[in-house]
């Protein structure tokens, strides 16, 4: 509630500069006298996903040799079947549950996939492919019923496919794997595959998934492995030189959230070659800390100035 | 907090409902800039990403920077308590003079101030084991919420209040008196007028904070030692606080979540939803009478069901609310809950990554170790 607002609507239901059959809604609302939990019934939908499929798959994962395995795989692909179909006959985003639904019908269908795949073996050899064509299907649902939120299932399936994660590529490195390496293709994959959606004004509300998924990835890999030997300092002007265009870009489009995570990419990159500097020449620990904080300021200043000739132009 | 920031903060939340108003399509855009020209801004803002931005690059500059002096100087107390009064002032000068709010800058001074503040006082008075140097943590992060109307100082006096009084003899009594009052304080004079918008936010923070730390002091296991055990309790607390802990801790949840309804506070209907959550799987880790993938998939199903039940007798009630409760938006900002929730199911309920040898394994969507991060274990 906001008594500010209320003495506002007040003034200007009084005025007429607010339409008097608004005025009583607004007010009540402003007031506190009406609420939404909207917010919180989508939380509780949440959770309701998250431990259905936590459920679903610790069921199988733990039962795996003991569960007759048709009587599973048939009762899982029924449930995955019936959200789907309640969402088919639904047809548009109506409801509030509808992306709960068809998210829990996606993760279903992909729990009872990896089911049939470890009891029946039909890829044979060729298992890891499960993940891709659990992708593929996540991206098929996505585009069906124009969901953002699956099509973010479908990248990250296809990101674990090729062995990455937003949480591995933030929490740990082995400069002998090809972690970097996946991070960084499916990452840059992702910003292009966005950039096509948009270019061809198809489906391009996924964009921004994309967009946002894909250059984390990239600059998360860039940041963690800047820390590891060998090459640091061509790891960090990468990030630099990463991170400038995507600010470049983002201020082409005026897109300021983008904006940031660029300059704050060009940042991270800058503060890792000064140490790496500071590092290679010996320099005392607290001419380092200087330094990061001298680059902390001059990150401060280009957001200011930044913000400061976004309202000159806009 | 100043009379000009005061006034600001109240004409920037008119401005804001006015762009929900216009964003929900109830008023126009010509509607919209007249409330502007009414209620102008004065202030220097910055948009969320960039302050965001600007706020993490002070705070570490700083913090690096309070490093760097430490590190050269040895009187480590005397040069923190320096350190915040240089941070203070630059808070000051920001919000003063400069006009910035929701810069990002101004709060990461804001916390730098009193972060070091604290340590000085710790470093000097050479304890942080008593309850001095929180109670005085917590005096200094409740003066900047008032001078400065962070929420987040609001958040962390609550923090360092607590802990404070949980290393008094009796922690875990005064822990539940102190929030006993504060939930009855803060819930009432949250909707004063004469507090500036930012001030209620402080109230509604130090709220949230004191239901779920009155929570945590009944909670069974809380009483009964174990995890919790730095709340200084007496010997032995003996079956009988056991019991009445345990009807608390199914009967408190509840309690909040009527309140909550009762007076229509999203805080505490929240809150207490959450809590109703956190009794139950309590119940189920001590009295584990379902096998845990069958609690699960029921519990995700109960909050499915109880999610559509409720948002249908909304829906169904007249004009579509009851007691002043509706499942409808009103003015929410659509966009941003479909990017939280995108956000929130792609980072979460992802799949774990594929190994690429070894033995074939199960890899059902829901997050690491099959799903929702399940592992087996409560």
């Amino acid at each position: 509630m906001s008594p500010d607002v209320v003495r506002a609507v007040d003034e200007l239901g009084s005025k007429g500069i607010l339409p008097p059959h608004i005025v009583p809604r607004l007010r009540r609302i402003a007031a506190g006298e009406l609420i939404s939990i909207r917010r919180e019934l989508e939380v509780l939908l949440y959770f309701g996903v998250a431990l259905v499929v936590a459920g679903v798959g610790l069921l199988v994962k733990r039962n795996l040799a003991r569960l007759g395995p048709l009587t599973v795989a048939i009762a899982i692909g029924a449930a995955a079947a019936g959200c789907l179909a309640w969402c088919w006959r639904k047809g548009k985003r109506t409801d509030l549950a509808f992306e709960y639904v068809l998210t829990l019908g996606a993760l279903l269908v992909a729990a009872d996939l990896a089911f049939i795949e470890v009891k029946f073996t039909p890829l044979g050899a060729s298992w890891p492919w499960h993940l891709a064509i659990v992708a593929a299907l996540y991206a098929v649902l996505a585009i069906h019923f124009d969901s953002r939120s699956v099509f973010g299932l479908a990248l990250t399936a296809f990101a674990a496919w090729r062995g990455v994660s937003l949480q591995l590529v933030a929490t740990t490195w082995s400069s002998e794997g090809t972690l970097f390496t996946e991070a960084v293709f499916c990452g840059t994959l992702f910003i292009v595959l966005g950039q096509l959606f948009e270019r061809f004004r198809w489906k391009a509300a996924f964009e921004p998934v994309a967009f946002w998924l894909g250059s984390l990835l990239v600059l998360g890999a860039l940041a963690v492995r800047m820390w590891e030997p060998p090459a640091r300092s061509l790891v960090a002007a990468a990030l630099i030189l990463v991170g400038a265009f995507l600010a470049w870009w983002a201020w082409d489009e005026r897109r300021i959230g983008r904006l940031a995570l660029g300059i704050g990419g060009v940042g991270a990159g800058l503060g890792g070659l000064v140490l790496r500097l500071g590092e290679s020449i010996d320099a005392p620990f607290e001419m380092a800390l200087l330094a990061c904080s001298a680059v902390a300021g001059g990150v401060v200043v280009v957001v200011l100035r930044a913000h400061r000739a976004l309202r000159a132009t806009t | 907090m100043r009379a000009d920031a005061a006034r600001a903060d109240r004409f920037q939340s008119v401005r804001e409902a006015a762009r929900a108003w216009t964003r929900a399509g109830a008023i126009d855009e010509q509607q919209r800039t007249q409330i502007d020209a009414l209620y102008p801004d004065d202030r220097r803002r910055l948009t969320l990403g960039l302050a965001v931005l600007a706020g993490t690059a002070s705070f570490f500059g700083g913090l690096a920077l309070v490093g760097a002096t430490v590190w050269t100087l040895s009187q480590i107390g005397t040069v923190l308590i320096l350190c915040s009064i240089g941070f203070l002032v630059l808070t000051e000068y920001q919000t003063g003079p400069l006009r910035r709010t929701h810069a990002g800058a101004e709060l990461a001074t804001a916390f730098l101030a009193v972060l070091t503040a604290c340590g000085g006082v710790a470093a000097l008075t050479r304890d942080i084991e008593g309850p001095v140097p929180f109670a005085i943590a917590a005096l200094l992060s409740a003066t900047g919420a008032w001078r400065w109307g962070f929420a987040s100082l609001g958040a962390l006096a609550s923090f360092f209040t607590l802990l404070a009084l949980a290393r008094l003899p009796m922690g875990r009594v005064w822990w539940i008196a102190a929030c006993l009052v504060a939930i009855v304080v803060s819930s009432a004079r949250a909707r004063l007028e004469r507090l500036a918008p930012a001030h209620r936010r402080c109230l509604r923070v130090a709220l949230g904070a004191s239901l779920l730390a009155l929570y945590l002091a009944i909670h069974y296991d809380s009483v009964k030692g174990g995890e919790f055990g730095w709340l200084y309790d007496p010997e032995n607390w003996g079956r009988g606080a056991l019991a009445v802990s345990a009807v608390l801790t199914a009967l408190l949840p509840v309690a909040i979540l009527a309140f909550g309804v009762r007076r229509r506070d999203r805080v505490a209907i929240a809150i207490g939803a959450l809590l109703v959550g956190v009794s139950l799987s309590t119940w189920r880790y001590h009295w584990p009478w379902l096998p845990l993938w069958m609690t699960l998939t029921a519990g995700g199903a109960a909050c499915f069901v109880t999610a559509i039940l409720v948002r249908r007798f909304l829906d169904r009630a007249p004009a579509r609310e009851w007691r002043g409760i509706t499942a409808d938006p009103l003015f929410d900002d659509p966009r941003g809950a479909a990017a939280l929730r995108v956000a929130a199911l792609a980072a979460t309920l992802g799949h774990a990554p594929q190994a690429a040898s070894g033995d074939r394994p199960f890899q059902a969507g829901g997050g690491a170790s099959g799903g929702g991060g399940a592992d087996g274990r409560l």
